[in-house]
This record gives C-alpha cells, structure tokens and sequence, in this order.
C-alpha cells in the first residue's frame, strides 16, 4: 500500500503544529503578564488575537495549495523544488513580522507607573507605613468595598470591627494583594503600590518588593503542613530573600523561644493545637521581619479556650510597638489593645476614632445598634 | 516443551516488559503533569486543547493507539516502519497513560487548599517555587493511592504490545502458546504480571509510608 501523501505535506502540517505551539506560548505569556500588571485589560490583546487567528489560516491555506502542487511536482520529478523552500521562509518572515508588531503593540498599550498622575502622589502619606485611598472593590454585583480610605501610623494597633459581610476581610486581602482592586490607591511606606489610570487599577510591576513590607495572618493558619515548624519559618527568609541559613536558624529559634514553642521546633503543624498553630503562623510572619503585619480575624477559628495564649501574642507585640492591623470579633480586646478602632458596615467606614470614644460613648446610631447587639449576646 | 523451557523462553521477554514498564511512567509522570497544568490553564484555547487530548486519549483503546503510532507514520509521511518497535510502543504507552496521570494530577491540585497557594503568596514565594516546594510534595502525597492503581494497571497493559508483535514477554508467551497447543504459558504469564504487581504494590506501600509523617 502506497502511502496517502507525500512526506513533505507531513512536514508542513508539524510546522503547523509548532507554529501553533509558539503562539499558544507567546499568548499565554502576555495573558500571565497582563493579568499580573493590568487588571481588566483585555484590549491590548486585540491584535494578538489577530494574529492567532490569522496565521493558523495562512498556514492551513498554504497547506492546502502546496499539497495539489507538491502532487504533481512529485509526479515530475520526485523531489522538493526550490519553490518548497521560499514558502517556507516567507511564511516564517510573515510570522515573525506578526509577532514584533504584537509587542511593539503591547508595549505601546501597556500602562507604567511612572505615568501615574500627580494627584496620587498628593494623597499618598509618606509617613504612613500604610496609605489606602478610595478603593472600590466588586465581586460581580456586589459591591463589597465602596469608596474606603485609611491610614496606618508606624508603631500603631489598627482594630478594624464590623458585622459579618462589612467587607473587613475583604479590605486586608485588598491590601495584601490577595485580591485586586477595581480602583483606587495603596501605598506602603509612600511608594505606591497599586494606582488608578484612566478609572482602571494598576499594580506596580515588582509587587514582591512590597510582600516583604507587609505579614498576613490566617484565620486558618494556613501552614505548610509538610514542613516542621522551623522550616515553616525559616523556608521563605532563606529561599526568598536569600538570606544566610544560619543566621536564619539563629533568629527563628529567638522568635520561638521568645513565644515558649522553642519545643516545638521540630514538631509538624498537625501535631500542634490550633493555639500552637496559630502563634506559629504569627512567628512565620514575624521572620520575614515585616514592617505591618496584619491579622485576619486570627481566633476566629478557635477554641474559646485557646483564644487567650494568641491574644498575648498579639497584645506583647502591642506593647514592643509592631504595626498592626487587627480583623477582629474579640470588642473586649479591640478596645484594650488598639489605638484606633475602624468600624466599617456595608464597604464603608463608619467611624474612624479612639477605642474609648467608639466604644464608649459612640455618637453614631449604627456603631451604637451593632455594639448593643454584640453585648446582648 | 518442558515448563522449564517455556519460562525460560518468556523471561526472555521480560526485560522489553520492563523496559516499557520503567520507560512509560519516566514519560508519562511528567507529560501529565505538563498536561495538567495546561487544562489548568486560564487561556481558554490551551485548556481546549488539553481537554481534548485527554478525552480522545482517554476515549480510544490503547490498542487502536499502539497501531496508529506504530504505522501511522508510514501511512501518512511514507517514514519506514522502525525495526526497533520499542520507540512506537513507549510513546503510544506514553501518551495514553499520561492522560490518564494528567487526570489524577488534577485531582490532586484540585483538592488543595487554596490557603496554601494564598499563605505561600503572601510570603512572597515565586510562582515556580510555590509549585515545587508547597503545592508538588503535597500533591504527590494526595494522588499516591490512585497513581499506585493506574502504575498496577500499566503492568498488566504492557501486554497489549503484542498488536504490534512487539517482542515482550506476553507475545513470546502466546507465540509459544499457539505452537504448542498449551494453556501453560498463559498461566506463566499471569504469574509473571503477579509477582509484578505483587513488587509494585510493596514498594509503593514503602513510598506511601514514608510520605505519611504528617496529617493534610
């Protein structure tokens, strides 16, 4: 049995394949690298999409008159001509040309920081290790944070309180770029981290350089469950910021000493009680050696027992002057241990003030009704 | 012919058995992984693409398969048909049994938590170190008991090489069995994929062990 068609025909359609495969790559690199700066931004893909579009066709096309042609070639004289090879290299030329007049595009659209309106920079507070401004934030139709703005002082508690759904978790993932704005400004230590251009957020391109300004706590812990409690702490100092594995060691066994688990060092997360763990989760953050560290309502997942040995953690961290940004339903302990309190309802700030004032003599109707039903409990 | 010379005959195979065997799951484990990735994908059209190589993969025998990589290539680029068959087999075994590990993958990121992705973000970890040094160990530990079936499953369809007449020990053992009008080498041969399975079972009850020093 002869076969059904000639070798070169074979040849054209795996370089169909691979021409697929680079711009399937090419693609998904620009997705990733759009996702990561711009949010939203769809339109600078347009004439990628173009060209994904287009060049498969050319090449299906090209296919198709080449292989009748290449037929009859072979009927003649059985071998390729120097035809094959100019198609080839055209076909390559026009590709290639595609491809640059994709990035040159893309690099046109892309949208930098430095184009960042002067007006931001006026609202960013540089002696603030955290500025947040006017940032709005949606899922779908729900609209969860709706306009929010606030300061966080060096050396300063932040307790933020509010009913379920206010949108309090919400704004600390927000900030700690676990989830991205629709618009708005934040800024740590006055550089701006994420802006608004033209109504639509950007974040700024090395994003890591400001994970390691900030530490987030869990509400479930979230540890490396594979790792033992020291590798827990010591595994991002050493493979991300590439510091010294001993001086490491030598720190992490400090900071746990320092929270009584100096014990536990080589235990595994599942051997700890969800105290324990929690307290680890706090001392992991506290080895990147963050500026602010924020804390997402961190015994809500508690027993009421082990509430307590947490709530020292975070009440010595208090007083060695850490700043501190607290998701709380513990009122009792938002009023001992923070130096404002922010109480938000419905993706706003509703009052902004003293622990004292808020507490004790609130003058605004809502934070007065949610107090009052909280005590009732 | 004497039992003796009969089990003689078929361990003769059993080396190609082998080579297959170690050969598809060195290919295989990666390809899936690769292919997992890819349907994880958030391009729409690489995800397509992935899907569907997992579901024809998946939706066709694996002897259809063994046949089409092996004399596929003639019927389409007029390329001779290779004398070593192994390369066709492994690459037929290859690509059917990574659809099927891409799909056990799968699983396995799915059922991570996304805590851990989130935790290891916040701390500041690359995407490729996130992958290799949290999500991976975890990973593997999860899909340990539903990768030790399909590697089990893989032993026994290394006898499907016999549609190519690939050399290996199950076709050594019918040829002799249609020559000699004698059911004793399939016998042999069940005994042989036993005791196969009976090594593979153990040693991936070892790994499982020593993997299981901490609780998800």
């Amino acid at each position: 049995m002869t076969p059904i068609c000639k070798r070169n025909i074979g040849i054209s359609i795996l370089l169909s394949f691979v021409t697929f495969g680079i711009y399937f790559i090419y693609w998904e690199y620009l997705l990733v690298k759009n996702i990561r700066t711009l949010k939203n931004d769809t339109s600078s893909c347009t004439g990628e999409m173009l060209c994904l579009v287009l060049v498969p066709f050319y090449n299906l096309y090209w296919w198709y008159t080449r292989g009748k042609f290449v037929k009859d070639e072979f009927a003649a004289n059985g071998a390729s001509s120097a035809g094959n090879e100019i198609t080839y290299l055209l076909l390559g030329i026009f590709g290639l040309a595609i491809i640059s007049m994709a990035i040159m595009q893309n690099d046109f659209n892309s949208l930098e920081l430095k184009s960042a309106s002067d007006k931001s920079r006026n609202v960013v507070n540089s002696d603030s290790v955290l500025s947040v401004s006017n940032i709005q934030k949606s899922f779908g139709d729900n609209h969860v944070l709706k306009d929010i703005s606030f300061h966080v002082n060096k050396g300063e508690v932040v307790s933020v309180i509010g009913p379920s759904g206010s949108g309090k978790s919400t704004l600390l993932r927000c900030c700690t770029f676990l989830e991205t704005i629709d618009s708005g400004i934040i800024a740590y230590d006055g550089k701006i981290a994420a802006d608004t251009v033209n109504g639509m957020a950007v974040y700024s391109k090395d994003l890591n350089e400001f994970r390691h300004i900030f530490g987030l706590v869990f509400q479930n812990f979230n540890l490396f469950p594979h790792y033992t409690v020291l590798k827990n702490m010591m595994d991002a100092p050493v493979s991300v910021m590439k510091r010294d594995k001993d001086e490491v060691r030598e720190e992490c066994m400090a900071l746990l000493e320092k929270m009584d688990l100096a014990s536990k060092a080589d235990s595994y997360p599942c051997e700890l009680s969800g105290g324990q763990q929690q307290r680890v989760s706090i001392v992991r953050a506290l080895a990147m050696k963050p500026e602010i560290l924020f804390f997402d309502e961190p015994t809500s997942a508690l027993d009421p027992e082990l509430t307590g040995e947490v709530l020292k953690v975070i009440k010595q961290l208090a007083a060695e002057k850490m700043t501190m940004v607290i998701v709380t339903h513990e009122m009792q302990f938002a009023r001992q241990v923070s130096d404002r309190v922010v109480f938000m309802d419905k993706g706003i700030i509703i009052e902004e003030g003293d622990p004292e004032e808020v507490f004790g003599n609130t003058q605004n109707e809502r934070t007065k009704q949610f107090l009052q039903n909280y005590n009732n409990q | 012919m004497t039992l003796l010379n009969i089990i003689v005959k078929m361990s003769e195979g059993l080396g190609k058995t082998c080579a297959i065997f170690f050969l598809t799951l060195l290919f295989a484990i990666p390809l899936g992984m690769i292919v997992a990735s890819l349907r994880g994908s958030r391009f729409k059209v690489i995800s397509a693409v992935a899907r569907a190589y997992i579901s024809i993969l998946r939706g066709t025998p694996l002897m259809l398969q063994l046949i089409a990589v092996t004399y596929g290539p003639y019927y389409l680029f007029g390329f001779s048909v290779s004398r070593n068959k192994l390369i066709p087999v492994v690459i037929a075994f290859t690509i059917n049994y990574a659809s099927y590990f891409a799909e056990i993958y799968r699983s396995g990121l799915d059922s991570m938590p996304v805590g851990q992705y989130e935790a290891a973000q916040v701390l500041g970890y690359s995407k490729m170190q996130t992958y290799f040094k949290i999500i991976l160990p975890q990973v593997i530990r999860r899909i340990l008991p539903s990768l030790t079936n399909e590697i089990v499953t893989l032993v026994k369809d290394t006898s499907m090489a016999f549609t190519v007449s690939y050399q290996e020990m199950f076709t050594i053992g019918k040829q002799i069995a249609n020559s000699q009008t004698s059911f004793v080498p399939f016998v042999v041969a069940g005994v042989f994929y036993y005791v196969f399975n009976a090594l593979v079972g153990f040693v991936m009850g070892r790994v499982e062990k020593r993997m299981s020093y901490y609780k998800i």
